[in-house]
Formats: structure tokens, C-alpha cells, sequence
């Protein structure tokens, strides 16, 4: 049985200590305009978001997909969009003394919207097990997503949302 | 005169698209390693230029002053030049 899907907000996530990628607002041409919130990652240095999560009970096993609504600054050239798992496995996991190695899927965004301002949604892909940090029903966890600045476009990539459910 | 390191030409470049970014002012047609480029070109080009555009300063500004108040007043030049209304 799949769980349905949760979301993930810009505001839902925190920037690690450093090089974390700023709660930004593309402003609007309503009226009154509308600040709509995003999450900015620089074309040049590479910045992150973390995102607290437990995977709901009804997980049955399937792994999971992260489907990424983005835009960017500019129509040309690519953006990279990466994420990682960290299970907080019980009586496992010491946070404040382990440091972890992110294992990071990505998306390469190839075809930029044709208009800035427009949006494009794109998936990335976890496996049960590994792939996902060994991260199973019930489970806490922390969602770690950054861009990686190897892609081209020359501008900021905005990540407008996350919604993540059990893959099909 | 010889061209800036590597590091200042990716400041250079890093720099100019991050605040361009910022006043969301978006490039069209033209990727990181174009921006790069143009960089690298410009400065090749001072690096080329720069007895003469030291040479087109007349006297007694040119022997007066200093190398980075004429760098100033060249940057002063460009900028009403080309990026008024900007």
C-alpha cells in the first residue's frame, strides 16, 4: 500500500550551516503582487536545502520519487538538481558525532522553460535501500537537495516545491 | 600588462552573473561557459590595450593620476556610455 505523497514547502526546509540556498520570493504581477516563494540556488557556488521528514507507515517497499517543480532565471542551457537521504535509523543513528556521506540522485533539467517565470516539473528516483540510506516505513529522515553548478545556465534555479510519494 | 589569474576571471565572471541575477535581469542565448568566455575576452583585450587606452588620456591627467583613479574614471566613461537607465 503507497502512502499518498507529502509536500514540501520552501519554507519547510532549513539551510545547513553554511551554503545554504536563501528563502527567496519571485514577486508578482497580480494585484496585490504576489510574493511566491522559492528556494534560490546560485549558478556558481553550490548551496543546499535540508528537509525534515518520516516516511508514513503505509510505505510498502517501492522507493521513492521526488517530483521537483522548478524555474530559473534564464531559457538557456541546463540546470542539475540533486538529492540525498540520511535515515535517522533507531538507536542507530548518532547525529551530533557521525558525519554522513550524501549519496546524491540527480535530475539534469534539459530543456528550460521558454519563457523566465515559467515552471517545469522533473523527478528524481530513489530505490528501496541504499540508494534511500537503508530508509524504511516510519522512519525520520533528512532530505538534503542542492544544484549542482557543473550544469550551464548562467542564472539562479528556483525550487518552487518537493512532493514525494511511494514510486509506482 | 598581463591578463588577471584564472581565480580573478572566475570572481570576474561568477560575480557579474550573481548580481545580475539578483536584480533578475535574465540572459537569454548565453550559457556560463559563454559568460566565461566573454571575460576571458574582454580581459585579453585590456590586457592588449591597455598602453593605449593609457595613451588616450592626455596630460597632465595621464602622468597625474594614479592607475586606480583612472581605472575609476574608465569604469566612470563606460558606465554613462552604455548603462544609463540600467
Amino acid at each position: 500500500m503507497a502512502f499518498g505523497s507529502i509536500y514540501l514547502a520552501p519554507s519547510a526546509g532549513c539551510g545547513p550551516a553554511t551554503d545554504a540556498a536563501p528563502l527567496d520570493f519571485i514577486v508578482g504581477t497580480s494585484t496585490p503582487v504576489e510574493n511566491i516563494q522559492v528556494r534560490a540556488y546560485d549558478q556558481s557556488t553550490i548551496q543546499y536545502t535540508d528537509y525534515r521528514l518520516r516516511l508514513p507507515t503505509g510505505y510498502a517497499g517501492g522507493g521513492v520519487t521526488l517530483s521537483f517543480c522548478t524555474s530559473c532565471g534564464t531559457v538557456t542551457g541546463t540546470i542539475q538538481i540533486e538529492a540525498a537521504f540520511r535515515a535517522f535509523v533507531d538507536d542507530a543513528e548518532d547525529l551530533d558525532t557521525t558525519a554522513h556521506t550524501y549519496d546524491y540522485n540527480s535530475v539534469t533539467i534539459s530543456t528550460l522553460p521558454n519563457v523566465v517565470g515559467e515552471e517545469t516539473y522533473d523527478i528524481i528516483t530513489f530505490t528501496n535501500g541504499a540508494d534511500m540510506d537503508g530508509l524504511g516505513a516510519g522512519v525520520e529522515c533528512l532530505l538534503r537537495v542542492r544544484r549542482n553548478t557543473a550544469d550551464s545556465a548562467a542564472a539562479f534555479a528556483y525550487i518552487h516545491g518537493i512532493e514525494i510519494y511511494e514510486t509506482p | 600588462m598581463a591578463v588577471l589569474s584564472d581565480a580573478d576571471r572566475a570572481a570576474s565572471s561568477t560575480d557579474f552573473m550573481r548580481d545580475r541575477n539578483i536584480a533578475r535581469d535574465a540572459f537569454v542565448g548565453v550559457t556560463k561557459a559563454d559568460i566565461r568566455a566573454a571575460v576571458n575576452g574582454i580581459d585579453d583585450y585590456m590586457s592588449a590595450n591597455a598602453t593605449a587606452i593609457n595613451q588616450a588620456i592626455p596630460q597632465p591627467a595621464r602622468g597625474n593620476l594614479t592607475t586606480p583613479q583612472k581605472a575609476l574614471l574608465l569604469q566612470y566613461v563606460v558606465s554613462k556610455r552604455y548603462l544609463t537607465g540600467v
